[in-house]
């Protein structure tokens, strides 16, 4: 290329313009022999005729239906999960089987099915199972993959349709997800039903580019006929926190909020929850896709007092990561606040001490 | 501890030793009241197990103690230097602190010097300890006396470092220092923030299965 650059430039000229013409007679070529190709080839080598590259434009009309699409649409299906975290007690290995079930109108139910890894006893297993259980409402709602605000998402991410995938028998539309910010970097990569907007795979990756977490349908049907589920129950009641000094007396303590959230960030709703002995304040914030909970309870009794000489000491916050999640537990003096959500040390420092 | 939670109150004190049943350690995972009582529970057996064992020689506590006694004054300035604001850097502190060491005759002087240098230490102090050197009641005072300062120094000293942030800290204007300590072990983390963790990781960071 430096030659013909410093060369002439009408030599220049006509190499470019055969060049040009080479790619448009090689690009139709190839479009007529993927025309011409059989239907039954594998989905996966139809990639390139599936990408549509979305940013600046508008957005697959199926990716609407996600926010929803798993309250919306009657399953019922096996998936595996499978998770490698990094966390400060070293890798920690998840690779389980679950059974979901979902009635359409907004019930649903996980139910733990066979852990293959790491190995456990049976006493292991059920105590698993047991956690697993408990936390259905949990899992189903936040530990998965999808777009929960669609304003939000196109606001914060970058998609692109990179191709198509069978996932338990159904044909998916392939996408990849990188936040704005950190365009380098793709955070997941997901098989959507684009009749309902379901994921029925996704797969999240690292800053190093690592798989970390799999999640996708082996069996799936949908609109089954149910036999009288086991559906999830909610474990304890909730109430949307409500304005003012009325909220102070629902929760029995001034309700806080974090002021410094990380970028894109924002608030979808505050609930008082009442758990067992206790009243606790969750305010729950997305950036479209990944979330991040604010919890604030007062202190629970230590039967010991504290005594403090001279300045305050600074506070201890402490914090345990899971691949970029990260939990922490601040206790002021007169409350505690907690925080999960997908935050680096000073993005955690900085939400901490806006608390207000 | 709540009413639901009355059937497990004698079963803490056996998971104390063996972790529990299936059935209280499932509880546990979601109940922060009892979660929160056997964590103390735990705390208070570790505190009991890390008493020390050899007590400090007669002679140094009575020392000690005499010093203290005779030293009211340096107690008021131990107390009005540990209420400094910290703002000098730890390498600063540990110039200053070898710099004591090597001269303990003038510590509550040169300790009130060098954290005025920094750390806007009281006026209050500081006439205080000038008056006193004008005076010669810290250069000049006996053994005992010296004694007492050198004690009254060194406890602000400790008490300095004591608050000192391990790492991680940073102090803004009117607030209040936050240092980031990792835990190994969801067990430590509020039975809430651990419930919170374990779900949006998908239950594979559930310590309590193992």
């Amino acid at each position: 290329m430096i030659p013909r650059i410093a060369g002439t430039p009408r030599a220049f000229a006509r190499d470019a313009l055969h060049g040009a013409f080479r790619a448009v007679g090689i690009a139709v070529a190839l479009a007529f022999v993927a025309a011409c190709a059989p239907g039954d080839r594998p989905a996966e080598d139809r990639a390139s005729q599936a990408f549509t590259p979305t940013q600046g434009a508008a957005l697959p009309s199926f990716l609407a239906r996600m926010p929803e699409a798993p309250f919306t649409t009657a399953l019922s299906g096996v998936r595996r999960a499978s998770f490698f975290w990094s966390t400060s007690a070293g890798e920690s290995r998840l690779v389980h089987e679950e059974r979901v079930a979902a009635d359409g109108q907004g019930r649903f139910l996980v139910e733990p099915l066979v852990v293959h890894e790491p190995a456990m006893t049976s006493e292991q297993a059920q105590l698993f199972a047991l956690l697993q259980k408990n936390r259905e409402g949990f899992l189903w709602r936040w530990r998965d993959f999808r777009i929960r605000d669609l304003s939000l998402f196109q606001q914060n991410w970058q998609l692109e349709v990179v191709g198509e995938r069978t996932v338990a028998e159904r044909l998916g539309v392939v996408v990849e997800v990188r936040r704005r910010d950190l365009v380098a970097h793709l955070v997941y990569r997901a098989s959507i039903d684009p009749a309902t907007g379901l994921v029925l795979a996704h797969e999240e990756f690292d800053h190093d580019g690592k798989l970390v977490a799999q999640v996708e349908f082996t069996h799936l049907v949908l609109n089954p006929t149910f036999d009288n589920p086991a559906w999830h129950q909610a474990p304890f009641d909730g109430d949307e926190l409500r304005p003012g000094d009325e909220g102070a007396a629902q929760l029995g303590m001034s309700p806080a909020t974090p002021q410094a959230l990380p970028l894109g960030y924002q608030l979808v709703d505050s609930q008082v929850l009442a758990v067992p002995g206790r009243r606790v304040l969750r305010r729950t914030y997305t950036d479209g896709i990944d979330s991040l909970f604010f919890l604030q309870t007062v202190l629970p009794e230590t039967g010991m007092e504290q005594v403090s000489i001279g300045p305050e000491a600074p506070r201890k916050a402490l914090h345990m990561r899971a691949g970029p999640w990260v939990a922490c537990d601040y206790a002021r003096p007169s409350d505690k606040v907690m925080v999960v959500g997908r935050l680096d040390d000073q993005q955690l420092l900085h939400l901490l001490r806006s608390v207000r | 501890m709540s009413g639901p939670c009355q059937a497990w109150r004698e079963e803490l004190d056996g998971a104390l030793v063996d972790g529990g049943s299936l059935e209280l350690r499932a509880h546990l995972a979601h109940c922060a009241d009892c979660s929160s009582r056997l964590a103390r529970r735990r705390e208070a057996v570790a505190a009991l197990r890390g008493l020390p064992r050899r007590a400090a020689p007669g002679p140094l506590a009575g020392r000690v103690v005499a010093a203290l006694n005779a030293g009211a004054r340096q107690e008021r300035a131990v107390a009005a230097v540990a209420a400094l604001e910290r703002r000098a850097a730890p390498s600063e502190l540990d110039a200053r602190l070898a710099e004591l060491l090597a001269s303990p005759a003038n510590t509550v002087e040169r300790f009130a010097r060098g954290a005025a240098d920094g750390r806007a230490a009281p006026d209050e102090l500081f006439e205080r300890v000038d008056g006193d050197l004008r005076r010669g009641r810290v250069a000049g005072a006996g053994p005992l006396r010296r004694l007492a300062i050198v004690v009254a120094g060194a406890l602000a000293v400790v008490a300095v470092f004591h608050a000192w942030p391990a790492g991680g800290a940073v102090k803004e204007t009117g607030q209040v220092e936050i240092v980031l300590v990792e835990v190994g072990s969801a067990r430590e983390l509020d039975p809430l923030t651990r419930a919170l963790f374990e779900g949006v990781t998908g239950g594979a960071t559930g310590e309590e299965r193992l």
